[in-house]
């Protein structure tokens, strides 16, 4: 009886075991399915929105086939060579990083420099490096100076503030000097110092001077063979000093510092020359291309509401971009600092501290609120109350730089947080302040966090659309703004409206490419959130 | 492909430049140098430069796009900021403040509009530019109907009757209930269609409210393609452009012969439903700013070109209208225009 008994307690027993594990079982298939269900209809819908832009249907197949043997196949090969082999493998991300932030970066500059017109540029360039870098030299020179930090900070202001003032008598008289020497001051000289600065910290000061003195020379031959060859010597300035002279210097020390894995720098030639290739040899054979509308003509030229082929937004990527940057300058410092203050310094209990508290939920709040709302929080603010015109950038930039605000104090709250408390303990345990301990030990550690965070914000407030239509930011400019007083234009807006255009190749066309463009300029930008955050994350 | 651009300003060169060098990348540089010689400044005598800032309705946005970039192509020193904000967004929020130099409308301005402008001491100056001939479309497989009277669309669309099928409006229509479809409330569109279809009503609302309202054509054109049984009205640029999604009415009205929808029964003013499209300019702005006078005067001029009616599908300017508004501008110059309905 008794065996009987504990077998048929036995099955039972297995028998709800059994119904457990498939319980458990059905709730993991249900969370796949959850998972699956965001990313494959986000999937699907880029597929959808890339095939209308890129329409590969209407490619020939030789054209499929000479860019897989130049580029795709070469580039998968040596991919796949590279991460057999973890120094080949290093060396090859940073020559990516290298070549195409170099790249990137030369575009931006010149591209955001030539539309606010490169002599302004220079001129508040020249007075807001000059002094504090008087400011530091002096610091590097006389022993003990307390105040040449705040000092520092001072001297910007100061700097840009005088420019403000001499801004219009200088730029006369130095509009007779050449366009590209502004160029060569704004990027050519910090290039050369840098690379200068770096060398002489490696390989001793006299090393450092010729390197430096070597990039400023190099700048100058570059300039002076595109005059004597009418080529555009701003850009090629631009281009050697943002993009050549990285991309040597990181060859270079590569070369040196991880010679097993010299074969990787050669990873972004590779896609680049097959790239190049194919074109030329589409180009000479005549081969039938893909009647794309992600052409040249889409990121380099203004619109056209008539013709679909000549439709750019060249003046509304640029538009953009200037926006995002300054509302980075506006709400950076704000943000970043309201979280310290929050997380660091705002008391714990009593009055002051329930006041902080509420502060926070209201903040947290703030972060969920439609970007409506802030549209027309600008309106009032910037065009009501302090009267500036609608639709210029400093009101486009501000009313975004509100909108990210409440994201920017979160995360950067949020790294604070997890930094360990044990850290901020023992460096008090050492003697230091609160504040040498927040610069010293807290700040570092939660650089990644933050500069995710706030990377992330801006990638948000480059797709936002809805406040800029409040504040009639425009649609259509067929120049980028010129200043930071004069008219704004942004990408969304000019999607919207070539949504609602009555010829079909603008809404099945024009508006996919131009979307997938913003999603391009979006992607950038959180692949250098990535990256930076990978950098600091690896040398902490 | 063959460049378009006769007048190769400075900027474009730079930038055809930074596509050369951008996309050959490294080799480009070793390379090949673009060899796009700069050729100077194109044609244009004087030179203008300044800023134009234009507002308003989403309907005459094509055609204001459309002059402004053949403008900016002649003169790449006068930079423009167009909006669409609606007609009355565009006078309301940038027109009236004082923030823009010209305001399109798919609708005369209002009394109140020019009441307010007045107290801002902005004299609205009138250039009637074109005409829109709005499109009634039904589904293409709607095999009972091919034209319709101005008193049935009426009875449709009135809060005071508002039908549910089609056949308690005509008994030869099928006993099916309405699917409607037609431009929100904040639409240039649905205010001409209130005016000139509807009129007063006796209930407290302007048009029945159990219908589709959308900013976006594409969409109601979307609607009716997908129920036999929709009806809904569209600008008719908007049909010639995709001419096969939906089936245009002819109309009738006071029990005359039907007239298809098309540019040429709009201009002559045999088709119902054309309705006037205009820009307001600002008095003291024309006063002060001599490219925005030349502007205008383009825009008036090109606002008569065949284009208009091929490339936009819009009715063009008669020679008449070009004449009157050209007077204004010069009065509008002189100082002495003062708006009148």
């Amino acid at each position: 009886m008794a065996t009987e008994d504990s077998t048929g307690d036995q099955l039972g027993r297995s028998a709800a075991l059994r119904l457990q594990q498939l319980k458990g079982q059905l709730f993991e298939v249900a969370l796949v399915a959850a998972t699956l269900v965001g990313i494959v209809s986000l999937l699907v819908l880029f597929a959808y929105i890339s095939v209308d832009a890129f329409r590969p249907g209407t490619a020939s197949p030789a054209w499929f086939l000479v860019y897989l043997g130049t580029l795709v196949a070469p580039t998968a090969a040596f991919t796949l060579y590279a991460r057999r082999r973890p120094a080949v493998r290093t060396a090859n991300a940073v020559a990516f990083a290298a070549v195409f932030g170099g790249l990137l970066l030369s575009a931006v500059t010149y591209a955001v420099v030539d539309a606010l017109s490169p002599y302004d540029v220079f001129i508040y360039g020249v007075f807001a490096s000059l002094p504090p870098m008087l400011v530091l030299a002096y610091d590097r020179t006389t022993e003990g100076q307390a105040y040449t930090g705040p000092l520092i900070l001072v001297s910007i202001l100061v700097g840009i503030g005088v420019a403000a003032v001499v801004d219009g008598p200088i730029s006369g008289p130095l509009g007779i000097a050449a366009e590209w020497i502004m160029y060569f001051g704004l990027v050519t000289v910090p290039a050369a110092l840098l690379v200068g600065t770096l060398t002489a910290s490696r390989r001793g000061r006299r090393t450092g001077a010729v390197a430096g003195g070597a990039v400023a020379a190099g700048g100058l031959a570059v300039a002076g063979a595109s005059i004597a060859t009418g080529a555009n010597a701003s850009l090629l300035v631009v281009l050697f000093s943002a993009f050549v002279v990285p991309t040597g210097y990181v060859v270079r020390r590569s070369v040196r510092t991880n010679p097993a894995g010299r074969v990787g720098l050669a990873g972004p030639f590779v896609l680049l020359g097959g790239a190049l290739l194919g074109a030329a040899l589409v180009e000479r054979f005549g081969i039938e291309t893909p009647d794309t509308f992600l052409t040249p003509t889409l990121v380099l030229e203004s619109w056209d509401g008539l013709t679909a082929s000549n439709a750019g937004v060249y003046p509304q990527i640029v538009g953009s971009i200037i926006i995002v940057g300054f509302m980075a300058v506006l709400a950076f410092p704000v943000g970043i600092g309201a979280a310290i203050y929050l997380e660091e310094y705002a008391p714990n209990s009593g009055f002051r501290g329930r006041l902080a508290t509420l502060l926070e939920v209201n903040i947290s709040n703030l972060a969920g609120v439609p970007s409506v709302v802030y549209g027309l929080l600008g309106l009032a603010l910037f065009r009501r109350t302090l009267g500036f015109g609608t639709g210029i950038v400093v009101s486009a930039s501000g009313t975004l730089g509100l909108l990210i605000l409440p994201i920017v104090i979160v995360s950067t709250q949020e790294a604070l947080r997890s930094v360990p408390d044990d850290l901020r303990q023992g460096s008090y345990g050492m003697g230091a302040s609160r504040w040498q301990t927040l610069r010293e030990v807290v700040l570092p550690e939660a650089i990644p966090g933050t500069l995710t965070g706030t990377i992330l914000a801006l990638a948000r407030a480059i797709g936002e659309t809805a406040p800029l239509v409040i504040i009639a930011v425009a649609t259509t400019t067929y120049s980028p703004p010129s200043g930071l007083f004069s008219s704004a234009t942004a990408l969304p807006l000019q999607i919207f409206a070539a949504s609602a255009n009555a010829k079909p190749e603008f809404r099945h066309g024009v508006v996919p490419a131009a979307a997938v463009v913003l999603l391009t300029l979006m992607l950038l930008m959180n692949a250098t959130a990535i990256v930076i955050r990978n950098k600091y994350g690896r040398e902490t | 492909m063959a460049s378009s651009h006769d007048a190769d300003t400075a900027g474009i060169t730079r930038r055809k430049s930074l596509a050369a060098i951008a996309g050959a990348g490294a080799l480009g540089l070793a390379g090949c140098t673009s060899g796009s010689g700069g050729s100077g400044n194109g044609s244009g005598g004087e030179t203008l430069s300044g800023d134009i800032r234009i507002s308003g309705s989403s309907t005459v946005y094509p055609v204001a796009q459309e002059v402004t970039r053949q403008f900016a192509e002649q003169h790449s020193e006068v930079s423009f900021n167009l909006t669409r904000d609606g007609s009355g967004g565009g006078f309301n929020n940038v027109f009236i403040p004082g923030d823009s130099d010209m305001n399109n409308a798919s609708r005369p301005i209002t009394e109140n509009e020019l009441q307010r402008c007045r107290d801002n001491g902005i004299e609205p100056v009138e250039f009637f530019l074109a005409q829109d001939a709005l499109t009634v479309v039904v589904n293409n497989e709607a095999d009972w109907i091919d034209s319709i009277s101005l008193e049935e669309l009426r009875t449709i669309w009135s809060p005071d009757t508002a039908p549910e099928l089609w056949s308690d409006v005509n008994s030869d229509w099928p006993d099916e209930p309405f699917d409607l479809y037609g431009p929100a409330s904040t639409s240039g569109t649905y205010d001409y269609f209130i005016e000139a279809v509807i009129g007063e009503t006796e209930a407290d609302q302007d048009i029945r409210s159990d219908f589709e309202g959308t900013e976006e054509d594409d969409l109601i054109a979307q609607g009716v393609s997908g129920n036999r049984y929709a009806l809904g009205y569209l600008p008719f640029a908007y049909y010639t452009n995709n001419p096969d999604t939906v089936k245009a009415l002819s109309l009738s009205e006071g029990g005359s012969d039907p007239v298809e929808p098309s540019l040429q029964a709009a201009q002559s003013g045999s088709y119902p439903l054309a309705r006037p499209l205009f820009s307001y300019g600002h008095m003291g702005k024309i006063q002060e700013k001599n490219h925005l006078q030349a502007f205008i005067e383009f825009y008036i001029n090109e606002a008569a070109k065949d284009y208009v009616a091929e490339d936009i599908g819009y009715v063009p300017a008669s020679q008449d209208m070009v004449d009157s508004n050209l007077a204004n501008l010069e009065e509008a110059i002189a100082g002495e225009y003062e708006y009148s309905a």
